[in-house]
């Protein structure tokens, strides 16, 4: 369980930038605010979790949770870039692909 | 001078018999009875109330009326139906700007709100009200009514009163704290009763034959957790094996636990093939959690005669291969857990364990395991770890690596290790 935890902002780009760490200590508070960044979206949501050092399953099921929230109004939910902790995640549970990520992760 | 001394010793021994109150009564209400109480007697009034602030609404809500020339349960009126806004009435007036109030004619103060003597039938005519505080929190006010064979209240009672409140808030925060302790009580008993309910659901290990052995443990990080582990055999002496790990932790993770438990072993295990299995739950996992939480799984199938192994990975971390040589992952066709998508179709793998290796199933818990300045046990440890254990089972040996390398009581993930070894031929 770490003791630190995460943050955002929105990027030039318009990309959304996760940083920190969230495990389940967190994952309520990142869930509230995914949940909210679905609700107001009117296009694709992208991530940049280049800078997001560690993400446990619970942060995961966030990530899928909204994913499934937008596809359900024919929106999108990728990620650009993630840290090797992160990528590792992704290619164990093999849900890259669905984050518009390489089956590796990174 | 003999009567001043007098009252200001009668008014001492009642802020001592307040005090006391403090060390023998627990609950809230019986404090606040007895304090008030002893306010109306020492300040000689005719009725006296407690107000608690309600921060979640921000009214004041009337928690004990005491008034000695109402009937029995006219007093009790006020408890109910009324409740104050800040700034509204005098009470009101009093929580909002945190300051005492002594008014000898209420008739005159159009800050009085005369609601309650309507309700009660009772005449206010002076009031003398304090803010009850607690580190400038606002918990509330207490107000006393007409002093007896007097004009109005004073200065002393004032002080008095005010040293009454500081005694009430204190009383309140206790009480807060008491009713906080009990209910955590009451949740770790809770939780401790759903975790003997959980070692239930572990498995008890059959005894193979044919030279295979098992060995397996499985430990929430708290009380209850989300992993799964478990195994039976099936009327071919072929043993099936779930490992799983519920996203998340705690009771929610349990709950979710419970149910894939129940998933897993209402499928025709003995008829349909380990994919088909998987499918199955995944569909059912889906429909129950809507998408929500997501389990990684390995469903396996072991025939100890021959140590033929076949086995579907759903997003779990491939179970390692150990001989006397090393140690290497199983190779699978690994998918997404379950849970994640509908539809997704899962592959099965087959390998054999050979006589003297064995293959260990586990869950992040041993590798995610951390130390206490927040490093992770990682695959390095665990390699090294196994490294250094001379032969199977290598389970109690990985699970002493990670309680020596966490060197807490509490793990911070929950945990699973699941072996299956064959005797060297």
């Amino acid at each position: 369980m770490t003791e630190q935890g995460w943050t955002h902002e929105q990027l030039a780009d318009g990309a959304w930038a996760v940083s920190g760490q969230i495990d389940f200590s967190v994952s309520a508070t990142f869930r509230a605010f995914m949940r909210a960044l679905v609700a107001g979206a009117r296009s694709d949501l992208r991530f940049d979790l280049g800078r997001l050092s560690y993400l446990d399953s619970s942060g995961l099921a966030v990530l899928l949770e909204a994913r499934r929230l937008l596809a359900a109004r024919g929106l999108k939910l990728t990620v650009a870039a993630v840290t090797p902790q992160v990528g590792k995640l992704f290619a164990l549970t093999q849900v890259g692909p669905l984050f518009g990520l390489a089956g590796e992760g990174e | 001078m003999t009567s001043v001394v007098t009252s200001q010793a009668e008014r001492l021994k009642s802020l001592i018999k307040a005090s006391q109150s403090l060390a023998s009564i627990e609950t809230q209400g019986e404090v606040l009875g007895r304090l008030m109480a002893l306010a109306q007697e020492v300040t000689g009034a005719e009725a006296s109330s407690v107000l608690l602030y309600n921060p979640a609404r921000q009214v004041l809500e009337f928690s004990l009326a005491e008034n000695e020339r109402l009937r029995d349960g006219q007093a009790g009126q006020l408890l109910k139906p009324f409740e104050l806004a800040l700034g509204q009435g005098l009470a009101g007036w009093v929580a909002k700007e945190r300051q005492s109030v002594i008014v000898a004619d209420v008739t005159a103060d159009p800050r009085f709100y005369p609601g309650p003597d309507r309700s009660t039938g009772f005449t206010t005519r002076c009031i003398l009200c304090v803010p009850v505080l607690y580190n400038q929190e606002l918990l509330g006010v207490i107000e006393v009514l007409n002093p007896k064979g007097r004009g109005c209240f004073d200065a002393d009672d004032q002080a008095i009163l005010e040293s009454f409140a500081s005694l009430a808030a204190v009383a309140v925060i206790r009480s807060r704290l008491l009713a906080a302790r009990l209910e955590r009580e009451r949740l770790e008993t809770q939780l401790e009763a759903a975790s003997r309910i959980q070692a239930h659901f572990r498995p008890r290990l059959p005894e193979l034959g044919h030279g295979s052995h098992l060995y397996a443990t499985s430990l929430p990080a708290h009380f209850v957790g989300g992993d799964l582990c478990d195994c039976l055999t099936l009327p071919d002496g072929s043993l099936v094996v779930s490992v799983a790990d519920v996203a998340g932790k705690g009771l929610p993770a349990a709950l979710v636990m419970a149910a894939l438990w129940a998933a897993v072993r209402s499928q025709d295990l003995g008829r349909i093939s380990l994919p088909e299995a998987v499918s199955r739950v995944n569909e059912s996992m889906f429909e129950m959690m809507a998408g929500e939480v997501f389990a990684t799984m390995i469903l396996a199938r072991y025939q100890p005669a021959s140590g033929d192994l076949e086995l579907v990975c759903a997003g779990h971390p491939a179970p390692l291969n150990i001989s006397p040589d090393g140690f290497a992952g199983v190779a699978t066709q690994c998918t997404v857990p379950v849970g994640v998508q509908r539809g997704t179709a899962f592959a099965a793998t087959r390998c054999c364990i050979l006589p003297g290796q064995s293959v260990l199933i586990l869950t992040d818990g041993v590798t995610e395991a951390r130390n206490q300045s927040g490093e992770l046990f990682a695959e390095k440890a665990q390699a090294a770890a196994l490294g250094r254990l001379s032969g199977p089972p290598y389970g109690p040996g990985l699970l002493q690596a990670v309680m020596d390398f966490t060197a807490r009581e509490e793990l911070c993930d929950d945990l699973t290790i699941f072996e299956v070894w064959r005797d060297p031929a």
